[in-house]
């Protein structure tokens, strides 16, 4: 799979956390979208919606994974996890503030270091990281 | 009156009788006293007169016991019989003139076969007696449509129910009537079927009416396409069609493209001859199954099923905008419009039937946007997002109304003079979850609200505050502040500013700079120039942020009046190793320069690139490189504790500066040659000036080297070293080419990884010329072989 074709959702994806697959599920057809809108209209103007969003989404999503390690007490009992799980996260709006830097100044990221980047930090994250999380979070739900 | 007739009877026999005892006595008395008179009357007389005795007494008896009620009798049945004649006659009349028809059937079995039919007949259905009677005439001439609904009726009439219903029966001219058929069924004494007797009425007028009202309830009288009522009527059927079988189906919001315009020349005769062109061409592209409505004006509306995948329907689509986009032949002349759909699929998108036609609106207006004479598919996942992006909107408008929100301050230092003179603000937000995020990740998703001017309100107030703060404990520095392209674009700015800063004295507000962003500037030059003239009236500096980034022209730089550019940090970091950018930056310099405005750099890491823009002349600037941004209570005690670092007095030099200098630029050049050299090298048609490339003399290295540079260096053994390593360079970089050409990837990989290789020990190298430069600069160690 090349790291512009679409992310096809299934089952390996799935945390197990509603809340979190709910926006894993909108943050993959994100990308999705972005990856077919790109291919017909590579544009400034697309790159900036894209990132404006990504940015949005990226904020909104983050706040909700955050609060449930808040809630969970992950930082306590997981501390190097959850520091590189919020380390991702922050690294992730680092670079989409830089793609918008970036075009601000006239150099615009190619569409596929864009997709590739997108693809490389949602199914790594997903796949690991978040997985780290949920099954920590499934389990102390499952002690309660 | 009962008794009164009956005693009239009694007395009128009464009276006879008297009459005929009185007759009969009179006649006895008679015929004695002739008898005593004409005494003895010969035996024939006598026998005429007994004879005729007898008569007087019997022919009245027998006129009035016998022929008189026999009589009576008789003309009473004649009567009888006329008025049943004349009863008739008024009937058969009756029924002739009115519209009502009569039949009857006999039953055989379960057939029905026509016996007698009124008369009028022929007026109503216009067929001849013969022709009904005719086994199958009935069943004929009854409308297909209808079969089923009259014999379900006739079933029920053999149930016993009396029998109503209505259909459509074809008029021997072709022409179709409405039909109010009412039945009985006659039974004998047996409780046997014998006949069914039915009335007809013809019920076309009331039906035809019905047909109108409901058009007028259900249908556009412009175009008779279904108005919105019906359109969700055949929603909700289509959709749970849909359910059952997992096709699509396709909501879409047509709107007309260039209809007022056709209105305003051809008039509304002409616009209402072109919708209903339109409403026609709809028709024609859609199936019999779809349903395309007209909602009012110029707005349509469709709806298309049966699709098993969304290309489908986008062909279906591209169709109907086609069509809709062909010229129109209106009042004889010409006219164009064209259609923006927007569609939104179901159960792609599950939503309710509302929100569905709110959904291909939605996209409709998006249609528009992108440029009409188009469709767009309406996306649900951009209502997710829509809706993130509105949270985070609120959270952010949370965020200000409850001080979640702090300015930070990042010095602006002359590197020259070392001095500060300024700080730029610049708003953090303390987020409950996440912590500090910085402006640029999330100022963004409010630019285009107005929650973006109520915060550029609230970051003056907080800076106008720290600045009067800081001026009474000594600290006289500039702070700037951003301004959105938002708020600079609305009118009231100034006259708000001016209301914002009306409470501190000249001397704090002339501290108060604005930065505006040169490319928000550009968007409505008419208002930016006037507010830009208004806040310097008012006593506020102002400047051009993200300096260029706007491709302002200097026509643009003459209108805008401002104190201050600021060179965009993106050409900053790339200074020292793009040509491009570096040009920028000595251009907006000289710019500066020009305009007679104080020129700024932001976003300086290095020092290397503090020196290089002092050297071009800009002494003034901002970055990580010199200090972070920081809370507004450790500002004072950073400006106590600042200490210019000693490098940038280099740069004061002049004869070591200019070294120092040449030694910069040489590294920024050979940097762009390296990447140049690759690109063209990957290029494999790109073989015109490769040798100019490679030639190690030629290059701008190359230059520096055996110029200016072997001059100053010509005994110091890093500087010796430096010409193997460059010349090795351009060696792998002519090999480079050569694997690239003839495809030999492998090679070609081995080779990249050497040149990166001799590119850090390079880098090196000149590191270790520019440290002996300062060093000597500073009197310690003088550069010697």
């Amino acid at each position: 799979m090349a790291d512009y074709d679409p992310i096809v959702w299934n089952d390996s994806y799935i945390t197990g956390v509603a809340e979190i697959d709910d926006q894993h599920r909108i943050l993959v057809n994100t990308f999705n979208a972005a990856n077919a809108e790109l291919l017909v209209n590579y544009s400034a103007q697309l790159l900036e919606q894209i990132s404006y969003d990504l940015l949005s989404y990226a904020l909104y999503h983050f706040e909700t994974e955050e609060k449930l390690m808040q809630e969970y007490g992950y930082g306590e009992q997981k501390t190097e996890d959850a520091n590189l799980h919020t380390q991702q996260h922050r690294s992730f709006s680092a670079k989409v503030v830089a793609v918008r830097d970036g075009i601000k100044a006239g150099n615009l990221i190619s569409r596929e270091d864009l997709l590739s980047f997108l693809n490389g930090w949602l199914i790594q994250h997903i796949l690991n990281t978040d997985k780290q999380l949920a099954s920590f979070i499934l389990a102390r739900r499952g002690a309660l | 009156m009962k008794v009164t007739a009956q005693s009239t009877v009694v007395t009128s026999a009464r009276n006879l009788i008297l009459v005929l005892v009185c007759a009969i006595f009179l006649g006895e008395t008679l015929s004695h006293m002739l008898t005593y008179w004409l005494s003895p009357l010969p035996p024939l007389a006598q026998a005429l007169l007994d004879s005729s005795l007898l008569a007087m007494i019997a022919l009245p008896t027998f006129y009035y016991f016998l022929l008189r009620p026999v009589t009576a009798h008789i003309a009473e049945r004649k009567r009888e019989e006329l008025e049943l004649r004349e009863a008739n006659l008024r009937l058969t009349h009756l029924i002739n003139t009115s519209s009502t028809l009569l039949f009857s059937m006999r039953v055989s079995g379960k057939q029905l076969q026509t016996e007698w039919v009124s008369d009028n007949l022929y007026s109503v259905l216009g067929y001849s007696r013969e022709e009904a009677l005719h086994p199958d005439w009935w069943h004929h001439h009854l409308h297909p449509k209808d079969v089923e609904r009259v014999v379900l009726a006739t079933a029920r009439l053999f149930n016993g129910l009396p029998v109503a219903v209505d259909y459509r029966f074809m008029h021997k001219d072709g022409h179709e009537i409405w039909v109010h058929d009412e039945q009985k069924l006659v039974v004998d004494e047996q409780g046997e079927p014998v006949e069914v007797v039915s009335s007809w009425a013809d019920i076309t007028a009331r039906k035809t009416a019905e047909e109108e009202i409901r058009k007028l309830a259900f249908y556009d009288t412009l175009t008779q396409l279904p108005n919105r009522r019906l359109m969700s009527d055949r929603m909700l059927q289509m959709l749970s069609h849909s359910r059952r079988t997992g096709e699509l189906v396709a909501v879409c919001m047509l709107d007309l493209d260039g209809f007022k315009q056709v209105n305003d020349t051809l008039g509304h005769e002409g616009g209402d001859a072109l919708l209903r062109e339109v409403a026609q061409r709809l028709r024609e592209c859609i199936r019999r199954e779809d349903t395309a409505a007209r909602f009012g004006g110029d707005e349509f509306a469709l709806l298309l099923g049966g699709f098993k995948r969304t290309q489908e329907c986008e062909q279906m689509l591209a169709r109907i905008v086609a069509a809709v986009a062909a010229p129109y032949q209106v009042c004889g002349k010409i006219a164009r419009v064209s259609a923006s759909i927007g569609v939104t699929l179901f159960p792609n998108d599950g939503s309710d039937p509302d929100l569905l036609l709110r959904h291909a609106d939605h996209a409709m207006y998006e249609a528009k946007q992108a440029g009409k004479n188009r469709y767009q598919l309406f996306d649900p996942r951009h209502e997710q997002i829509q809706q993130a992006n509105q949270g985070m909107m609120d959270k952010i408008a949370y965020a200000l109304a409850n001080h979640q929100l702090e300015l930070f301050y990042q010095p602006k230092v002359n590197c020259r003079k070392g001095t500060v003179v300024g700080a730029e603000a610049l708003v953090r937000w303390h987020h409950p979850v996440l912590g500090l995020v910085s402006p640029a990740e999330f100022l963004p998703l409010i630019e285009r609200d107005d929650l973006i001017v109520a915060l550029g309100e609230w970051v003056i107030q907080n800076a106008l505050q720290q600045l009067s703060v800081w001026r009474s404990a000594g600290l006289d520095i500039k702070v700037s502040v951003n301004i959105a392209a938002r708020q600079l674009h609305q009118k009231e700015f100034p006259q708000r500013l001016k209301q914002l800063v009306a409470g501190y004295e000249a001397k704090v507000v002339s501290r108060l700079e604005i930065e505006i962003v040169e490319s928000a500037a550009l968007e409505d030059m008419v208002t930016v120039s006037a507010a830009i003239r208004e806040c310097r009236a008012t006593g506020v500096r102002v400047s051009l942020d993200d300096f260029g980034t706007g491709f302002s022209s200097l026509a643009h730089l003459k209108r805008f009046v401002v104190d201050e550019l600021k060179i965009d940090r993106s050409f900053i970091a790339n200074m020292l190793h793009d040509p491009g950018s570096l040009a920028i930056v000595e251009g907006v310099i000289g710019l500066a320069a020009s305009f007679r405005h104080q020129v700024i750099a932001e976003g300086v890491e290095q020092v290397d690139q503090i020196l290089l823009l002092m050297e071009l002349g800009c002494d003034v600037m901002q970055g990580y490189g010199i200090a972070h941004p920081m809370p507004a209570e450790r500002f004072p005690a950073w400006c106590t504790g600042f200490v210019p670092d000693p490098l940038w007095k280099l740069s004061s030099s002049p004869g070591y500066s200019r070294d120092y200098f040449n030694l910069l630029l040489a590294e920024a050049n050979h940097h762009y040659w390296i990447n140049q050299a690759i690109t063209s090298s990957k290029d494999t048609h790109g073989d015109a000036g490769m040798d100019e490339l490679l030639d190690h003399r030629q290059c701008p290295f190359g230059q520096w080297y055996y110029r200016g540079g072997i001059r100053r260096f010509r005994d110091v053994s890093e500087f010796r070293a430096l010409e193997t390593v460059h010349r090795n360079m351009h060696q792998i970089a002519a090999r480079l080419s050569e694997h690239y050409r003839t495809g030999n990837q492998f090679k070609a990989a081995a080779d990249e990884a050497e040149f990166l290789m001799r590119q850090n020990e390079m880098t090196g190298l000149l590191r270790r010329l520019r440290e002996m430069l300062a060093e000597e600069m500073f009197g310690k160690k003088p550069i010697t072989p």
